[in-house]
């Protein structure tokens, strides 16, 4: 079973994407903070991580970060899902390292359709 | 006893001068009482002093002139002199006034002498100029002492002085107060207008950093609103029935309408602080019309308003944001259709050379604008009646978002509407951009 990690500091938010994981078939883990998420990727490792990117502290792409230079990591797909939702910000967090981009509200035929692509 | 030199009769000073001397020769003791010799000397030695006292009458008589010229100069200098120059006495009633200062406080100079100087002090600033004058009369060394203050004029309009005063003494004791009195009115005015442009700039930078802050925050439980909504709408949670399905809809549209609602917030502010930038190209304005006509297409069908165009030969290539005329001709065609009467209409897009503008204009046969509601038009967040947002949708900023882009441009944007028979808004674009930092 493919498995992702979820960071977000809004649970519905978690909610909502665990939810759309488990209907695609993957196994979802979540965390609320950029901490918690590098804390939980050293201790396992995940196939696709969705990441919110204004959190409490670390904010999103320093976790994305170093979660990506630890081994294992390196081709593991990191998919930003953040309400910076201006002209500009997709090209900035693709330059930081994520594969993807989405805004919040995001579509949800696209965050799904993004999902099958990782589904192993 | 010679006859003395002729003297100046003309002047009435030197003729009574001349009696009292005559009159005191004539109680000196008479000549023939003097012997022969020591009268000879006598005499000498009066002609001498007659002569020397001649000598120093002219030289005195030169001197009062000198004297009168000098102070009709320094009177000059006094009166019209740049700043009003006063002397108070200890209770602050105005003992000397130049004209200038006079005229400072627009009232003659005869009718201030022995005025009290508070009486043309604003009343609010009474306490400043007691301070002040309190001040120069107590101060140690004769300090200069100033201060600002407001005066009322005699025709009741307000200036701004700057008062510098000493005091004067003369033998350790205080007689008078002698104050300059400079007008800075305008040089106030100005910098007053200066701190209120940066207040308010600052301010409209606050809210505008503010509003791109709310409409970021925003977006996070409409995250989870509108994807629940979907996954609900999907199946994802059981098959819906008929009214669940309606409702979820329903949820749906609002959500929608608030997302709208957040980007056009997240524009305004962005326009505002200035941080959208115009990528200019060179582009077909037909071209860019029939685009933008092709997304309101259907919606123009549904509310059965006929689309039509009028374009132009000779106006095909401008050099505008392709992306940004299309939101601004979206705007004013989506409004049009959405403002049509219920049973239809027609919106005309004509285009039109003028000089080295672009002009668009589009109009419509709908129900118009009432002519006190013009102004609000392209004001944020003003929908011209209340309730239109209920039965029109919208989120009252198209218009401000489109007089913005086009300004950006450097181009104008009206609007004209006669109540119940339609509207027409047009705007103009350069046909050539204006360089970078000329459309502010």
């Amino acid at each position: 079973m493919t498995k992702a990690l979820v960071v977000d500091d809004d649970p519905l938010s978690i909610e909502y994407v665990v939810e759309m994981l488990t209907t695609c078939g993957f196994m979802a883990e979540t965390a609320v903070n950029g901490e918690e998420a590098v804390k939980k990727a050293q201790i396992e490792v995940y196939d696709l991580i969705i990441m919110d990117i204004e959190l409490p502290g670390m904010d999103g792409a320093a976790a994305t970060r170093i979660i990506k230079s630890k081994p294992g990591y390196e081709n593991t797909p990191a998919i930003a899902l953040t309400a910076y939702a201006m002209k500009g910000d997709r090209e900035r967090f693709l330059a930081e390292g994520f594969n993807e981009y989405f805004s919040k509200p995001a579509n949800v035929a696209d965050f799904l359709k993004m999902l099958k692509k990782y589904r192993k | 006893m010679k006859k003395p030199k002729a003297m100046p009769e003309k002047e009435n000073h030197d003729h009574k001068i001349r009696e009292k001397a005559e009159a005191k020769l004539a109680n000196m003791p008479s000549s023939q009482e003097m012997a022969g010799k020591k009268t000879d000397e006598l005499i000498h030695e009066l002609q001498v002093h007659q002569i020397e006292l001649e000598m120093q009458n002219e030289e005195l008589k030169k001197t009062q002139m000198d004297l009168e010229k000098t102070k009709e100069k320094y009177i000059d200098l006094y009166d019209f002199a740049p700043i009003g120059y006063f002397t108070f006495s200890r209770e602050g009633l105005i003992k000397e006034v130049n004209l200038t200062g006079a005229g400072l406080l627009g009232i003659t100079r005869k009718k201030l002498i022995d005025r009290g100087f508070g009486n043309f002090v604003v009343p609010s600033d009474f306490n400043l100029w007691n301070d002040h004058l309190l001040l120069s009369i107590m101060s140690k060394d004769q300090e200069k002492q100033s201060c600002e203050l407001r005066l009322k004029r005699e025709d009741g309009s307000k200036i701004f002085v700057r008062l510098e005063s000493v005091r004067i003494e003369i033998m350790d004791v205080t007689l008078q107060v002698r104050t300059a009195v400079s007008d800075f009115t305008e040089r106030k005015t100005a910098e007053n207008l200066r701190i209120e442009n940066l207040r308010l700039e600052t301010a409209d930078k606050a809210k505008s950093e503010l509003l791109a802050n709310m409409s970021h925050e925003l977006r996070t439980p409409l995250n989870a609103s509108i994807g629940f909504s979907e996954l609900l709408k999907q199946g994802m949670a059981g098959e819906l029935s008929e009214k669940q399905r309606k409702y979820v809809d329903n949820i749906l549209t609002s959500n929608q309408f608030l997302l709208t609602l957040i980007n056009d917030i997240l524009d305004i502010s962005k326009i505002e602080a200035g941080k959208i930038e115009l990528v200019i190209d060179r582009m077909s304005v037909p071209e860019t019309i029939q685009e933008t006509l092709s997304l309101i297409k259907e919606k123009a069908m549904k509310h059965n308003v006929l689309l039509k165009t009028e374009f132009d030969p000779e106006l095909e290539f401008i050099e505008a944001d392709k992306q940004r005329v299309k939101q601004i001709l979206f705007n004013l065609i989506n409004n049009a259709v959405k403002f049509s009467k219920e049973e239809g209409g027609t919106v005309t897009i004509i285009t039109k050379k003028e000089g080295a503008m672009a002009k668009v204009s589009v109009s419509d046969t709908g129900i118009g604008i009432k002519e006190e509601n013009g102004g609000k038009l392209f004001q944020k967040f003003e929908q011209l009646e209340s309730g239109i947002s209920q039965k029109y949708g919208g989120t009252g900023l198209g218009l401000a978002i489109t007089k913005q882009l086009v300004e950006q441009h450097g181009g104008k944007i009206w609007a004209e509407s006669k109540y119940g028979e339609g509207t027409t808004f047009t705007f103009t674009l350069p046909i050539v951009a204006k360089k970078m930092g000329d459309t502010k």
